[in-house]
């Protein structure tokens, strides 16, 4: 592809950071809904290079201006605002101890060839093995080698990639033992367990549905959690669950009844995690089946959560660049130093007349806390396919270091001319 | 006018010949000290050094892909290494073929060229990435190995096996990778180069068929298991979906195979079927 030589090293340029915009330069359009933008500002740890801890993320920290574009391919159809994952779950985790085993617990299974996972705290003392796992299950006891269609071991699992937890017994029980409650039962148990249950062949599933994939700290994200069966919505008899920020720290959530079954939970991250990564809401539930079987299912609902220590200043300028491309400087407050990224996606009017999207630009230098701006270059090669008028969309400003995204606006620039 | 044609044609060949084509082969989550030998193996290598003029312009990364793909030690150290492979062997069109994991690490840096000096480099000699079976929207696998470990903090107890890379390929995390951070997949600008995948589309396992020992037997029972998350078109670990889900589809396996043979999940890193002859063939094109 002819793009990848459009690809310039930012060394080159005095004008990749460039001074604050001026105050007669162009606003930018206003924030639509779905636009992720800071209303205040918070100033943000020192990135985690060189951090003591070996398990922890190590970040490079680059310190050169670099800027790049493309051209994008023709007919590219973009969706500039990110979409909420959620998947139907068919699975449930109990944590249970040794005592509780010993004596028995209850599973509740929907549907016939469950999956049962037992993993083991003490992987040593814990281990256990099919014959030593007892199951009733509609009126017949059975060990675990004989009520299973196959059992595997962690090492077993490994050689697919399966990584699962040192030590784990995982058993799919044989289809012709039906579903309905089963009590498992493992006289040799040692210490604590996790006991994970998974039903591939129930069209029981409850999906938590969030209502945004990123926000700021401090703003709310809400979610909706519904059991289904089929097409057909049933009701909850409970949910519960919490909060998990990258560096593990859990937060415990009030979910609210909608008196129909429908549960929703707001859960707002307060304190900024001591890593990046991703947050996670894990919501916990129970319902029936309509037939007085209980149904259980577990699902996790994943999201970005940023510091807001920087923010474009709402002011931009566009030129005609020295190469005949096209520069978009970008007013930036920025709360703390960091290595600050902007990227955006040029439209123009295609060949057929048409609005489309032209080409794709990033540029990241470190910024100083105060007022600033970054410089989008478009070179001339990217700009190819479009010609005026031009709208920039899908505008981001991340901090690198902190590998998050401060600030998204779907649309935030139209001119006619650089 | 002769003279001008003659000489036109005589600076194209000349520039063909000093192209120094390379190859780089970026293997899949875990730390690898030698991937030559423990990821790869020695006729998947040598299948692939076959489509090379100059055999000495192959590199096997070693890198820690246990982390997140954002990690120094991840897409660091990759970085590190293709940038030391083409400044000593002056290469300026080079291949990058993954396998699984590797090619999100690969996408990290082809979608955040700026994150990095070095990365821009680089990017200017790649002429394609050969992605095989990449975890692009991640796998179910890893959600069901992971997603129990959410105790070991509400509890304060571990429970063995903790793998950020393994985290990262959740399904969840990998849709929020790909629509904050990762470029290339549906309604996300285009990488700048190619991103070819090639996809896996089924296990066999049948003790009776010679196809299922290609690259090793033992992962049959496990499949038995795993199965049971994955969708009906899938390599044992990956699903279609999730392979083809960045970048554009290169090949399915059965369509370029030998006889048609699926590529398991394991099999993909291995010269079965004629993969590495695949491979080889596509450095000469």
């Amino acid at each position: 592809m002819t793009m990848k030589k459009q690809i310039l090293l930012a060394s080159l340029l005095a004008l990749l950071v460039a001074g604050p915009v001026r105050a007669d330069d162009r606003a930018m359009l206003p924030a639509t809904a779905g636009d992720l933008v800071p209303t205040h500002l918070l100033a943000s740890e020192p990135a985690a290079a060189g951090r003591l801890d070996a398990r922890a993320p190590r970040m490079r920290i680059e310190r050169r201006p670099v800027h790049v574009s493309w051209a994008l391919p023709a007919g590219s159809a973009l969706q500039p605002v990110p979409q909420p994952f959620a998947r139907p779950s068919r699975e449930y985790w109990t944590d249970v101890s040794a005592t509780e085993l010993q004596r028995g617990v209850e599973l509740p299974l929907t549907a016939p060839g469950a999956v049962i996972r037992l993993s083991p705290s003490d992987v040593r003392g814990g281990r256990l093995q099919a014959d030593g796992v007892q199951l009733r299950i509609g009126g017949h006891t059975l060990s675990g080698t004989r009520a299973s269609r196959t059992v595997a071991g962690a090492r077993t699992l490994a050689a697919t990639g399966m990584t699962v937890p040192e030590a784990s017994l995982v058993m799919q029980l044989r289809p012709e033992l039906g579903a309905g409650p089963v009590r498992l039962q493992a006289a040799g148990a040692s210490g604590r367990y996790v006991v994970h249950v998974f039903e591939p062949r129930s069209a029981l599933t409850v999906t938590a549905l969030a209502d945004r994939d990123d926000l700021l700290l401090g703003q709310r994200l809400h979610v909706e959690v519904s059991l289904r069966e089929g097409d057909r919505t049933r009701p909850l008899q409970a949910a519960g669950g919490f909060l998990r920020s990258p560096d593990g720290t859990t937060t415990v959530l009030d979910y609210r009844d909608d008196g129909a079954g429908h549960f929703s939970v707001d859960a707002v991250p307060l304190h900024a995690s001591g890593v990046p990564g991703l947050w996670e809401l894990h919501s916990f539930t129970v319902g029936d089946d309509g037939q007085g079987h209980a149904v259980r299912r577990d699902t996790t609902s994943v999201f970005a959560v940023a510091v807001p220590d920087a923010r474009l200043s709402g002011l931009a300028s566009t030129r005609r660049a020295a190469d005949r491309g096209i520069d978009i400087t970008l007013g930036l407050i920025a709360a703390s130093g960091s290595r600050f990224a902007v990227s955006g996606v040029l439209y123009g009017r295609g060949g057929d007349g048409h609005l489309v999207a032209g080409a794709y630009a990033q540029s990241a230098a470190w910024v100083a806390p105060g007022d600033g701006a970054l410089v989008l270059h478009f070179d001339p090669a990217s700009l190819a396919g479009i010609s005026a008028p031009y709208e920039l969309r899908d505008l981001r400003l991340q901090d690198q270091p902190a590998v998050s995204t401060v600030e998204r606006r779907a649309l935030a620039l139209r001119f006619a001319q650089p | 006018m002769q003279r001008m044609m003659l000489m036109g044609m005589l600076a194209a060949a000349s520039a063909t010949v000093h192209a120094a084509t390379g190859v780089a082969l970026v293997h899949g989550t875990g730390k690898q000290t030698n991937a030559y030998g423990d990821y790869w193996q020695a006729d998947m290598v040598e299948g692939i050094r076959n489509g090379l003029a100059d055999r000495n312009n192959l590199l096997v990364v070693n890198c820690d892909f246990e982390q997140y793909m954002w990690d120094d030690r991840a897409a660091g150290c990759l970085a590190g290494q293709l940038t030391n492979f083409i400044q000593n062997r002056n290469i300026d069109r080079l291949i990058v073929i993954t396998h699984s994991n590797g090619g999100n690490v690969m996408r990290w840096i082809l979608s955040n060229p700026t994150w990095d000096a070095r990365y821009p480099e680089i990017i200017r000699r790649i002429v394609k990435v050969d992605a095989i079976a990449p975890s692009s929207a991640g796998t179910p696998l890893a959600d069901a190995a992971i997603a129990g470990n959410v105790f070991e903090t509400s509890l304060g107890w571990l429970l063995g096996y903790k793998s950020d890379a393994v985290r990262q390929q959740q399904l969840g995390w990998m849709a929020t990778y790909n629509q904050q951070y990762l470029l290339g997949t549906g309604g996300r600008p285009a990488l700048p180069v190619a991103f070819r995948d090639v996809v896996g589309s089924d296990v066999v396992s049948a003790i009776w068929s010679s196809q299922a020992y290609c690259g090793g037997y033992t992962q049959s029972v496990g499949l038995e298991i795993t199965q049971n998350w994955l969708s009906s078109c899938s390599d044992g670990f990956i699903e279609c979906s999730s392979a083809q889900a960045a970048g554009t589809l290169w090949f399915k396996d059965r369509s370029r195979t030998s006889g048609g043979a699926v590529l398991n999940h394991n099999q993909s890193r291995r010269a079965c079927f004629g993969l590495s002859s695949i491979l080889a063939n596509d450095i000469r094109e």
